[in-house]
């Protein structure tokens, strides 16, 4: 991570977050100090920590006079956006922020920004990354956040329920949440009989509408807390209300219709797992993972994961498990390799771009070459160029031309893949990767590598 | 006050209440004026909706329980029992 402040850390005037020797530090300033003692000692700090919904900190000594205090949050080990999430990872993520306000309001504070970015999944669920999200709540007030909420939770995840859960990806181009309005025209007209749905988007987009460019008047008008707290529980309601089954996904009988036996498929397991025992990453960047099999061969040695898969279904499914079985080492993600989460926001650096948060200790490629090279037509070169950026060590599959995997993709189209052959991937990627070891897997014509990048 | 004129009423002052621009403060997050009158109205409904399934609740445990009351257990309680 680069020293100094953090490009995403502008819009909050409390205070900001800098890297400084290595270590990510928050800066409190003087503005934030009533806020910030209260938080303290309100018990609120203690209770959020305690049922894990905020990172804990620690205070570090300051010499800066213009600054109240700087405190260090614990680290996480990768920030993943929510363009990057399942429809349950946003879903319980939205849940999560609802219950923090709760806890809040239960302690004289309330939330004062809603952002999906600031949360963020550790040991398997969502947590609170901004400790300056708080501010002392002044009876009557409305919450400042409930904009906010609708856009960054409610609407995308009512679109992904009740329209298509492709339409998370549309986080990717409105960094302040889903506007409303096309939230509202986006969605089913049943969504108008849910009151839930009826409320916070579609009415809540023509107030907007009707209330844009108005003037703001003295006049005050105040929301008692047993109506905030109404709200609260409305909104809590309305989005555990939603569900989104997860269709047929495209890789679910992957592993029962491929050239695998059961043999072959443990045998590639015990390649892939004796690559670990050898190279000993401290994370591995599973690509193409589907269901996260092999992801937990990795964290089965205490190794921590991250499942990326371009199935929605896919990275759903494994999200459920890793909650059924409180798994603690394993993030599931979703990404299209031919087009990666790019770096977004303000100046292009509020958001990283995938490889940004790399290199990856160790990148698993397994079953993937194929899809790269013939579905999307990557030359070898530039796959291995690509794999070169994000990680350190590849444990990649070759699956050749004669594989039933290769011949289905090749069955609807001319096979202009002259070059597809082991020996020209092996010459293009020895261009960029000493190859440590070579494994045939036994059963098929596959063959698994270890290379690390030159 | 009939049924007809309370209905009346409601609706003035949810239309009135619709027209109201409240007080924004200060805050780096723009709540929005629309949203902060859509929310008014909507957590005065969702209230109001609480406190009606709360009533319903307690007038429901009522009769329920009357009727506990004229309908004796078919097993009297462990307490009872040890008597």
């Amino acid at each position: 991570m680069q020293e100094g402040i953090h490009y995403s850390s502008f819009r909050d005037p409390s205070g900001f977050v800098f890297v400084q020797d290595g270590v990510l530090c928050r800066a409190i300033r003087p503005s934030y100090k009533e806020h910030f003692d209260l938080l303290m000692s309100s018990g609120l700090y203690a209770a959020l920590v305690e049922r894990e919904l905020l990172v804990p900190h620690q205070e570090r000594q300051n010499s800066d006079s213009s600054l109240y205090k700087v405190i260090v949050p614990r680290r996480l080990p990768f920030i993943s956006y929510p363009y990057e999430w399942s429809f349950s990872m946003l879903k319980d993520a939205a849940l999560a922020t609802l219950e923090v306000q709760k806890l809040a309001l239960e302690h004289g504070m309330s939330l004062k920004d809603a952002s999906a970015y600031n949360m963020q999944f550790e040991n398997g669920k969502p947590v609170l990354i901004d400790t300056l999200s708080f501010e002392r709540y002044e009876a009557g007030k409305p919450w400042v956040a409930y904009r906010q909420f609708c856009q960054h939770f409610l609407a995308p995840l009512a679109l992904m329920a009740k329209k298509d859960v492709r339409l998370s990806q549309i986080l990717r181009i409105y960094v302040d949440g889903v506007p409303l309005d096309l939230a509202s025209s986006l969605l089913p007209w049943t969504t108008y009989v849910r009151p839930g749905l009826f409320s916070h988007i579609h009415l809540h987009s023509k107030s907007q509408k009707a209330f844009a460019n108005k003037r703001v008047s003295g006049k005050k008008y105040t929301l008692s807390t047993f109506a905030l707290k109404s709200l609260l529980e409305s909104l809590r309601s309305t989005v555990a209300g939603l569900s989104w089954q997860g269709g047929a996904t495209e890789w679910a009988d992957y592993y029962e219709s491929t050239n695998y036996s059961a043999l072959s498929f443990t045998k590639k397991a015990e390649i892939v797992d004796s690559f670990l025992e050898k190279a000993k990453p401290r994370e591995v960047w599973d690509l193409g993972s589907n269901n996260g099999y092999f992801s937990r061969i990795a964290t089965k040695r205490g190794i921590r994961a991250l499942a990326f898969d371009i199935d929605p279904s896919a990275v759903e499914e494994n999200y459920r498990t890793v909650r059924a079985q409180n798994e603690t080492l394993l993030l599931p993600l979703l990404l299209d390799l031919t087009n990666p989460s790019p770096a977004l926001g303000w100046h292009e650096r509020e958001r990283e771009s995938f490889a940004a948060r790399g290199p990856a200790d160790m990148v698993f490629a397994l079953a993937l070459i194929h899809h790269l090279s013939i579905s999307n037509n990557m030359p070898f070169e530039s796959v291995a160029a690509f794999f070169k950026d994000i990680g350190r060590k590849l444990v990649i599959e070759f699956v050749p031309k004669s594989d039933s995997q290769v011949q289905k993709l090749l069955s609807s189209r001319e096979d202009i893949f002259t070059e597809y052959d082991q020996s020209r991937f092996e010459a293009a990627f020895s261009r960029l990767f000493a190859i440590d070891e070579t494994r045939p897997v036994s059963g098929t014509e596959r063959t698994l590598y270890l290379m690390s990048r030159k | 006050m009939t049924f007809r004129r309370a209905s009346f009423l409601s609706l003035f002052l949810a239309a009135a209440a619709l027209f109201a621009v409240p007080q924004i403060s200060f805050a780096y997050l723009d709540p929005g004026t629309g949203s902060y009158i859509i929310q008014l109205i909507i957590a005065a409904g969702a209230a109001g909706a609480f406190l009606g399934k709360a009533f319903f609740l307690r007038v429901k445990d009522f009769f329920l329980g009357m009727r506990r009351k004229k309908t004796p257990p078919t097993n009297p309680p462990e307490a009872d029992k040890k008597n």
